[in-house]
């Protein structure tokens, strides 16, 4: 495409420049790979022309990225001293720094970039050539630490690992979590975006689980405004293994998840339930590609939107079920309350299935409160906005009650009323 | 006894179902006019044998022979063990979204029909029928229409089920459990339509796991089924000893 | 006579012209075929040859200048040999001298065709009252049934009659659904449409028949390219069935029709489709490419405009029947059935376009694969800002027949209005081995068994069909599915 622009356009030398300064020691940029670092900005931006850039200001989120990488502020994190303690193992991402009190278990490490890890030679440049991950590449581009959480064998971990990405204002920040399972393990993470106005976070995730092992993964993304969160989720499941997650996103600027489930091994699962809220003039945009690359593989989508003001939403489904999938379950559904007169969703729930022996099914909905709800609830003495309320929380409920850890339940529906304004 | 022409004889039967085998040597008799029930545990292999009968794809045959009416059973195909007669119930009867009631069983009698050269049902005759028949199985008129078991409840699967069975007129016919899952006013109603099909030159085997079904409907023989196999034999009396005792008594043996 | 004719400089073209003022067009014609190939002189030698006004000399002109601009589309989910657009010839005739002057005078090797087909087409006319305006390659050649129409004010005819005749009705109302700028093969048939039919409903009528036209692709390397522009003024209403067969071929053909319906105030457009072109061998060798552009208006408050389609035949189908609901209270339907078979691809599916307010809209979409095709249904729901209490119920439903072939679905889905409610949903399935065995019980054999559960799935939409019509769409899809399994 002719008007397709390039990363670098919207980067000025002199910012180039800036950022290989802030990253002194990082021989990613300053040494032998400066090149390879060079070609991640030639990376074209794609248009929204594009089918699945439609309704994501992708641009100015970019553009955003880079102005505040640059003001990026050198500060260290300092820990509350107040702060409770729980056995979960507490992790914080800021400003391109992982930060943790005491000693990390064997299974967790963080990686500096500027250690020269030969896993960002091989597994973060070598990943990125696959197409269409401007996620990534901006990712790699601002990369500086990383988090490493591997299970060995039959390591079955209960403490839930909490990761806390912090964004001051004006920040921009690119964390990059890799989480592998070996066989027969299981593991619990909590991913938690704490954010301020004026952020940008680039989110980088990848999962790999061998054979019967199991994740959850709860990820929580708090409102921003004036801000830009773009994530990319990679999932890659073996046989018998399951990944369970769970996620709330209230909205920024420019909110962009992007999930790829790739189903390798027979009877492997993706089961994901997620609940968007924007308000104002919020996005919430959710892409998913999940390939049922074997037999007896499941997939099971629920998203829910609840959107306020001007707020729009976006739900992009993609199952595909390939030629040697056979047995697989495929179900894909995006439920939507419309709240206000002026909020938005586009839904595109899409089934591609190449084997006959499936059974999928998607369905999608659109619609307001049911006033003869709210009539019915008023009639019992309860006033109009405790009512909607009611309503919008047992529209929410069909996610947060499929939370089995108490804990995160608590966590979720708290969260969740915070989002909420009822008028 | 003797003198009763056999309808039904299977001898030395072994079936199995995937990689195991479940019907292990069984024989069994059954004359013109006469009602069998089989009892027994849950696993026993009662199901299997209905499958056998109906030629189901997934019970391979691996030894001995079933013949009916004098044909060798096993080499007919379903549809055409069906059109000689043969009826099977259903315990988890089929939906078929979108294919009403009345066109499927149409369908069925024509096939019937056509077997035994006979011309094409007529439409007053088939709907005067079909409407006495539901009358006498509690079924509303505009179930007819509806999907073939399509969101039905389990007592309305089953008495439709019978309904089926009325119309196609078998000789033979094999219920599956009919009685599970109904209330006693279905279970009187379905009695009711299954005593109405017997008589000198029908037969039936009504496999079952509780004796109350055989307070509605007299067998002539009780078989006790375990193992894959009948273990005991007896008339009504061995019904009634077997809801007293359970079937322990003749397991453990 | 129009100047810029004379600059025609093709000296095949010229002869064709010369012969066309000499004799006449309606006299003469033996088997005319126009060389293949398509510029702006062609254009001029098809309009000159069907007498058409400036007007229309002139839109035909300016969409081909429009197309020649455009790239063809590229086909997502299609899978599709390049058209070679200049080996098409634009117009072809059937030989009128040896012209049916009614139906008994039809070549009987036609009526045999529609026969094998269940089309007893002369008995149908006269047992249900239909009207049979049947075209054979591009020009129409039998009208039954005109003046009954006509005592009802109903206007029935050939497109090309419709603009000797009607030529108000045609400059009002042509291109304002389906404009030439919509899409590629909406372009290409604007500028190079030989006939179709029209139909005017004038207030208040309701057509005392159900309006019917069959379409036969004749001569090879023909492509057909209809134009049908259905009005139904004021409170009228109308019923509308297409039935289209093809004999065997080997070459591909290419057929872009349009289709332009307009709803007035409290009028109903009820548009029905049985398509059952040859859709190529077991191999996918030949078949007709079917890309067609059909829309319907409903301009009119409490109007309606509902689509009925039965696609069995085609090798390439590329077909979206749409609304756009503008009236307040307007009401959009589509139902369908697309079976594909063999090498058969079928990329179907509509758009509502809810613009009015209380619109209300339908979808229900059964799409069946078996062998190695592949089934797509593309659809496209909007609620606009202002659009209040609005509703869409979509329904969409896949069914497979074995492990070749594909089934797949593309909703898009754009809701602006909170106070519309939306509900979508598809599934996905195959004939369960348990209802096979289930049918088979009861002593129905597989082929049949088959065939009563494709009818069951797709019962919602035969049972939008006119009686007669059902029948024959309930044999077609069974005939289509002959060989499918196992």
């Amino acid at each position: 495409m002719a008007n397709e622009r390039i990363i670098k356009e919207l980067v000025s030398p002199n910012d180039l420049d800036y950022f290989s300064t802030i990253n002194q020691e990082n021989s990613w940029l300053n040494g032998y790979n400066k090149e390879s670092y060079l070609k991640l900005l030639e990376r074209p931006i794609p248009s929204n022309k594009k089918e699945e850039w439609r309704y994501t200001k992708i641009s100015e989120a970019v553009n955003q990225f880079f102005l505040k990488a640059k003001e990026n502020k050198t500060l260290s994190y300092v820990f509350d001293k107040n702060e409770s303690i729980d056995d979960d193992i507490h992790i914080y991402f800021y400003n391109g720094t992982y930060y943790h009190q005491g000693e990390l278990p064997s299974y967790i490490t963080t990686l500096k970039i500027s250690q020269d890890h030969p896993y960002f030679e091989s597994k973060i440049y070598d990943d990125n050539k696959v197409k269409d991950c401007l996620i990534n590449d901006l990712n790699t581009i601002l990369l500086s630490d990383m988090l490493s959480i591997e299970t060995k064998n039959n390591q079955k971990i209960d403490k839930m690992i909490r990761i806390i990405n912090l964004s001051h204002k004006d920040c921009a920040l690119s964390p990059r979590i890799s989480v592998k399972l070996a066989s027969n393990s299981s593991l619990k993470v909590f991913e938690h975006h704490q954010a301020s106005e004026s952020s940008v976070l680039n989110n980088n995730i990848d999962i790999h689980l061998e054979e019967n092992s199991t994740l959850d993964y709860f990820k929580l993304i708090d409102k921003q405004i004036h801000s830009h969160d773009l994530t990319s989720q990679k999932i890659n499941i073996g046989e018998n293994s399951c990944v369970n997650l769970f996620s709330l996103d209230s909205g920024a600027d420019t909110s962009r998840s992007n999930i790829d489930v790739e189903l390798n091994g027979d009877n492997s699962a993706i089961v994901i339930n997620a609940l968007f809220t924007p308000s104002e003039a919020l996005h919430s945009g959710n892409q998913l590609k999940i390939n049922h690359n074997a037999k007896g593989t499941k997939s099971s989508l629920d998203f829910r939107g609840i959107l306020d003001d001007s707020s729009a939403g976006v739900f992009f489904g993609k199952v595909k079920v390939h030629k040697n999938s056979s047995q697989t379950i495929a179900n894909m559904s995006n439920q939507n309350l419309l709240l206000s007169d002026y909020a938005k969703i586009s839904t595109k729930p899409i089934l591609e299935i190449y084997n006959d022996d499936v059974e999928c099914s998607h369905s999608a909905t659109s619609g307001n409160l049911d006033d003869d709800k709210i009539f019915y609830i008023k009639s019992r003495g309860i006033d109009e906005k405790s009512a909607k309320m009611f309503l919008v929380q047992s529209f929410a409920a069909k996610i947060i009650d499929k939370i089995k850890h108490a804990n995160m339940r608590e966590t979720f529906n708290n969260h969740l009323l915070k989002s909420l304004k009822i008028n | 006894m003797s003198t009763k022409k056999t309808l039904l004889s299977i001898e030395n039967l072994d079936a199995s179902i995937g990689d195991k085998n479940i019907i292990k040597n069984l024989n069994l008799t059954i004359h013109y006019g006469e009602t069998h029930a089989i009892m027994g545990p849950n696993g026993s292999g009662k199901s299997t044998l209905a499958k056998a009968l109906a030629g189901h794809p997934d019970c391979e045959i691996t030894k001995g022979s079933i013949k009916y009416k004098d044909i060798d059973l096993l080499t007919l195909p379903v549809e055409e063990r069906s059109n000689e007669g043969l009826f099977l119930g259903f315990q988890y009867p089929i939906e078929i979204p979108g294919l009403s009631n009345s066109v499927f069983l149409k369908a069925a009698i024509n096939a019937k029909n056509k077997h035994q050269e006979l011309k094409d049902v007529s439409a007053t005759d088939f709907i005067k029928e079909l409407k006495e028949n539901a009358d006498m199985m509690g079924i509303n008129q505009s179930f007819l229409s509806r999907g073939v078991n399509e969101g039905y409840s389990g007592g309305e699967k089953k008495r439709n089920e019978i309904l089926q069975m009325l119309m196609l007129k078998p000789t033979l016919s094999v219920l599956d459990e009919t009685d599970s899952g109904l209330d006693i006013d279905s279970m009187k109603i379905v009695s009711k339509g299954i005593n109405s099909m017997l008589g000198a030159n029908t037969s039936s085997i009504v496999i079952t796991h509780y004796e109350r079904l055989l307070k509605y409907i007299k067998p002539d023989v009780v078989h006790v089924f375990h193992n894959g196999t009948i273990i005991k034999s007896g008339d009504h009396m061995l019904a009634r000893e077997l809801e007293e005792k359970g079937y322990e008594w003749l397991t453990n043996e | 006579m129009d100047p810029e004719n004379n600059q025609v400089s093709n000296p095949e073209i010229d002869n064709l012209i010369e012969k066309n003022y000499e004799y006449g067009f309606t006299t003469d014609i033996e088997s005319e075929t126009i060389a293949p190939g398509l510029n702006e002189d062609v254009i001029r030698l098809i309009s000159k040859k069907k007498d058409e006004p400036q007007f229309l000399l002139d839109w035909r002109l300016k969409a081909f200048r429009h197309w020649s601009k455009l790239k063809e589309p590229e086909w997502g989910h299609l899978n599709i040999d390049k058209i070679n657009y200049q080996n098409i010839s634009y117009f072809s005739a059937p030989k009128l001298e040896n012209a049916p002057k009614s139906l008994d005078d039809v070549d009987p090797k036609l009526l045999e065709t529609y026969e094998k087909l269940g089309i007893p087409l002369h008995e149908r006319a006269k047992l249900a009252g239909v009207a049979v305006d049947a075209v054979f390659d591009s020009v129409s050649v039998a009208t039954t049934f005109k003046k009954k129409l006509l005592e009802a004010g109903v206007i029935f005819s050939s497109f090309s009659e419709a603009v000797k005749d009607h030529p108000e009705l045609i400059k009002k109302y042509l291109g304002k659904v389906v404009p030439y700028r919509d899409n590629y093969f909406a372009a290409l048939n604007a500028a190079v449409f030989t006939d179709g039919s029209f139909v005017y409903i004038p207030k208040g009528v309701r057509c005392p028949m159900e309006l019917s036209t069959y379409f036969r692709i004749n001569e090879a390397n023909t492509g057909q390219f209809e134009r049908t522009l259905i009005v139904a003024d004021e409170g009228s209403h109308v019923s509308y069935l297409e039935g289209c067969t093809a004999p065997m071929r080997d070459e591909n053909q290419l057929h872009a029709a349009v289709v332009e319906l307009v709803a007035l105030d409290d009028a109903e457009i009820k548009y029905s489709t049985v398509q059952n072109w040859y859709p190529g061998d077991e191999d996918g060798k030949g078949g007709i490419y079917n890309f067609v552009t059909k829309r319907g208006d409903c301009r009119g408050k409490n109007s309606k405009i509902s689509w009925t389609q039965i696609e069995t035949g085609s090798s390439v189908t590329w077909k979206y029947p749409s609304c756009l609901l503008r009236g307040d209270n307007s009401i959009g339907e589509f139902y369908s059935i697309a079976l594909s078979n063999h090498h058969q691809q079928a990329d179907t599916g509509t758009k509502m376009i809810h613009l009015g307010k209380n619109t209300k809209s339908k979808i229900i979409s059964k799409g069946i694969s078996a062998k190695k095709a592949q089934n797509t249904y593309r659809g496209l729901v909007t609620i606009a800002k202002n659009a209040d209490h609005s509703r869409n119920y979509t329904q969409c439903d896949s069914l497979l027949i074995g492990d070749k072939c594909g089934a797949h679905t593309f909703p898009s889905i754009g809701v602006n209005n909170s106070s519309s409610i939306l509900e979508h949903e598809a599934t996905t399935s195959k004939i369960s081995d348990d209802q096979l065995f289930y049918c088979m019980q009861r002593g129905i054999n597989e082929e049949d068994a088959i065939g009563l559960i494709i009818s069951g799935f797709c019962k919602e939409v035969l049972n939008e069909l006119p009686m007669e019509f059902a029948v024959e769409a309930r044999a077609l899809l069974q005939v289509n599915l002959e060989g499918a399994v196992g």
